[in-house]
């Protein structure tokens, strides 16, 4: 057996001895220690006191064999520290030997705690990683519900608003028509004025609608082209006459310009700003006047529409331009769309709008719109012209439409202009009554049901009708616009059509006999 | 009255709790911070068991994913086995379930009770009902906090319990 040389030995036994603080305390069959040697104080346990470890050494021969010897190398006493603790059976006296397992474990201790640490982290920042993935795919689910809904409701309003601007095309129409007749009666005069108010507020509520459904809707394109300053303020007073003839109100819609060309904007959108201003105002005048003013100085559009009406309060100043806002001006009158679509006309057009109100006095809304240059947006949106110029080579005119009222509307409205109108409702007849009856103009509509009034008219152009096409449609976008042109017709009139207009250019495009 | 001294173990993952449970059973006490458990910590405690009194002397073993040799020294003479898991951490239950496993080749036939522990955050729990219900049909099972101290006292009872029907 080797042996290590007698210094070495001694050597050893003193480090290991120095290091390990050993303790032996050899007790009898009563647990009674009859001999202690070591460093008692090194474990805390002063003036031999061991009393402590003895219980421990006790409590954990509890189910062991006391015959046998005993080794626990990593055993926690008090204050954090480590022992190796070994019970050694022998006579006369059984021995604890008891030795400091910091000096070796305390390195040990603390990578153990830095990895379980370590570890601990690892997983709570996988259990973040499965709750972020779980939430992403939570809110991927709401967000396409939520979307779905949003694309309906869209697709809701939109239907909801074209479907009423068929009938308001006939309300309009037929209450211009009966005009002439009412001759001096005042009641029934009252009554018409009535119906054409009430005619022009459902017009500009769909039209509220469908600019609501269309916001933040990618295909919402501002649809620029020159225009005729004193035309959009003559169209709008027409619009808006019958509602403030019914209050007895002064209205005065006036343009100036001090530039040397035409504005370049939506026309649509600026009728349809102006419409809700004015609707507004005149709801809110009870007497007095309501006035518009449409200046042009080449680069900015100013819009100023002003009334003598109750005012707005200055708390309620913000509140009028949020949607559905009823009651944040006296009265319940309205949607509360108006005032919301004009504000957000104004924005998608790069404007601004300002209000003064002083309750009591009236109310002043000032809209500036700048021109946005024409290279600056994109190619021009090619598109058939309102009122193109044609030429009619006879005076018959053949309207086809699915819906009879607006049928009969426009051939006794014709006929009263000095033409010789035809109307067809069933669409799948059309081809054969162009060629029969040869008219010198077509109005169709778009919709027509079991057939595409677009397609009626690509057919009519494939088959070398030379007369005029106008197409008529509740759905006003580009796409129908552009669709239009491309099947060949030559003009487009948005629905509710506005007869008067359309008489009226009708009148100077009438060929002589 | 008797006294009886039984040595019970308490197996189970890193950081599912062990030595708060002990802490919570002998000295009612809970501390947040976590520190962990080298090598082995005996603390004992009386209870009492129709009419007689037990002295059970607790080894809270350092959580281990395995039973290794130095825990497997620290368990020879044990009278009973309390496996701990983490309920927020499903895995730390297939831990103690191995652990079981290891420990029946030494210690046979022993007592054992289950105590799924952490109720106090039952909102982050992944073990589910369904869970605790088929590791009933095997074992007792508790759920249990260390923190405010749900259904430990019990657990420690149902194993001395248990232990001393095997005794008698």
């Amino acid at each position: 057996m080797n042996r290590y040389p007698p210094k070495v030995a001694a050597a050893l036994q003193r480090n290991l001895i120095d290091r390990a603080h050993p303790l032996v305390l050899s007790v009898d069959a009563d647990g009674q220690v009859r001999e202690l040697q070591g460093d008692a104080a090194h474990y805390g346990h002063v003036d031999g006191d061991v009393r402590v470890l003895l219980r421990l050494v006790d409590d954990m021969l509890v189910g062991a064999d006391r015959q046998s010897p005993c080794y626990w190398p990593l055993v926690a006493i008090a204050h954090g520290h480590h022992v190796a603790l070994q019970w050694i059976p022998d006579q006369p006296f059984d021995h604890i030997v008891i030795t400091d397992s910091d000096v070796c474990n305390a390195e040990l201790t603390e990578r153990q705690q830095a990895a379980n640490e370590l570890a601990l982290s690892s997983m709570e920042k996988s259990r973040t990683i499965r709750e972020l993935k779980k939430a992403r795919i939570e809110l991927e689910q709401r967000s396409r519900v939520l979307t779905e809904t949003q694309l309906f409701q869209r697709r809701l309003i939109d239907t909801l608003a074209h479907d009423l601007r068929t009938p308001l095309t006939s309300i309009s129409g037929y209450a211009a028509l009966l005009e002439p007749y009412l001759k001096d009666d005042l009641a029934l005069h009252r009554a018409l004025g009535a119906i054409q108010r009430n005619a022009v507020y459902l017009k500009s509520l769909a039209e509220n609608l469908l600019e609501l459904a269309r916001h933040g809707h990618p295909e919402t394109h501002i649809q620029r082209h020159a225009f005729a300053l004193d035309d959009l303020a003559r169209d709008v007073e027409t619009i808006v006459r019958p509602m403030a003839d019914g209050k007895g109100l002064a209205l005065t819609v006036s343009a100036s310009s001090s530039a040397h060309r035409s504005p370049f904007y939506d026309q649509l959108k600026l009728q349809q700003i102006l419409i809700n201003l004015l609707s507004n105002a005149v709801r809110y005048t009870p007497t007095g006047r309501v006035e518009a003013n449409l200046d042009w100085d080449g680069k900015t559009l100013s819009l100023v529409v002003s009334d003598t009406g109750i005012g707005i309060a200055a708390e309620y100043q913000k509140r009028v331009f949020e949607p559905l806002n009823r009651g944040a001006q006296q009265g319940r009158e309205g949607a509360g769309l108006g005032l919301s679509i004009v504000q957000q006309l104004v924005e998608s057009m790069g404007g601004t709008l300002h209000l003064q109100s002083v309750l009591g006095v009236g109310t002043r809304i000032e809209v500036r719109l700048p021109e946005e240059a024409p290279e600056m947006i994109g190619p021009p949106i090619v598109r058939p012209s309102d009122e193109p110029d044609l030429t009619l080579h006879n005076r018959r005119v053949l309207i086809i439409d699915d819906d009879v009222d607006i049928c009969e509307l426009l051939v006794w409205s014709l006929r009263d202009a000095g033409y010789e109108p035809e109307m067809l409702s069933d669409p799948s007849l059309a081809e054969a009554r162009v060629a029969s009856f040869d008219p010198a103009l077509v109005v169709i509509d778009v919709d027509l049901g079991a057939r595409s009034g677009l397609a009626i008219t690509q057919e009519l152009r494939l088959r070398r009708f030379a007369g005029a096409i106008i197409v008529f449609s509740g759905a006003s976008d580009t796409l129908t616009r552009q669709s239009a042109e491309k099947a060949g017709a030559n003009a487009f009139l948005p629905k509710p059509l506005d007869l008067r207009r359309f008489l009226s250019w009708m009148q100077k495009l009438r060929p002589s006999k | 009255m008797a006294e009886m001294a039984r040595k019970i173990c308490l197996l189970g993952d890193f950081a599912v709790g062990k030595s708060s449970l002990v802490a919570r059973f002998v000295r009612n006490t809970f501390a947040d911070k976590y520190l962990t458990t080298v090598g082995v910590k005996v603390d004992s405690k009386r209870i009492e068991l129709a009419q007689l009194a037990v002295k059970l002397v607790v080894w809270d073993l350092a959580g281990k994913s395995e039973l290794d040799s130095m825990n497997r020294s620290y368990i020879r003479g044990a009278h009973g086995l309390m496996l701990v898991a983490d309920g927020t951490r499903e895995a730390s239950l297939r831990v103690a379930l191995y652990l079981w496993m290891q420990s029946q080749k030494h210690l046979p036939g022993v007592p054992v009770v289950m105590l799924v522990n952490k109720l106090d955050l039952i909102d982050r729990w992944e073990v589910s009902a369904s869970d605790i219900l088929r590791l009933q049909q095997s074992l007792p099972t508790w759920r249990t906090s260390a923190m405010d101290g749900q259904g430990v006292d019990e657990a420690f009872a149902e194993l001395a319990r248990r232990i001393m029907e095997v005794s008698a």
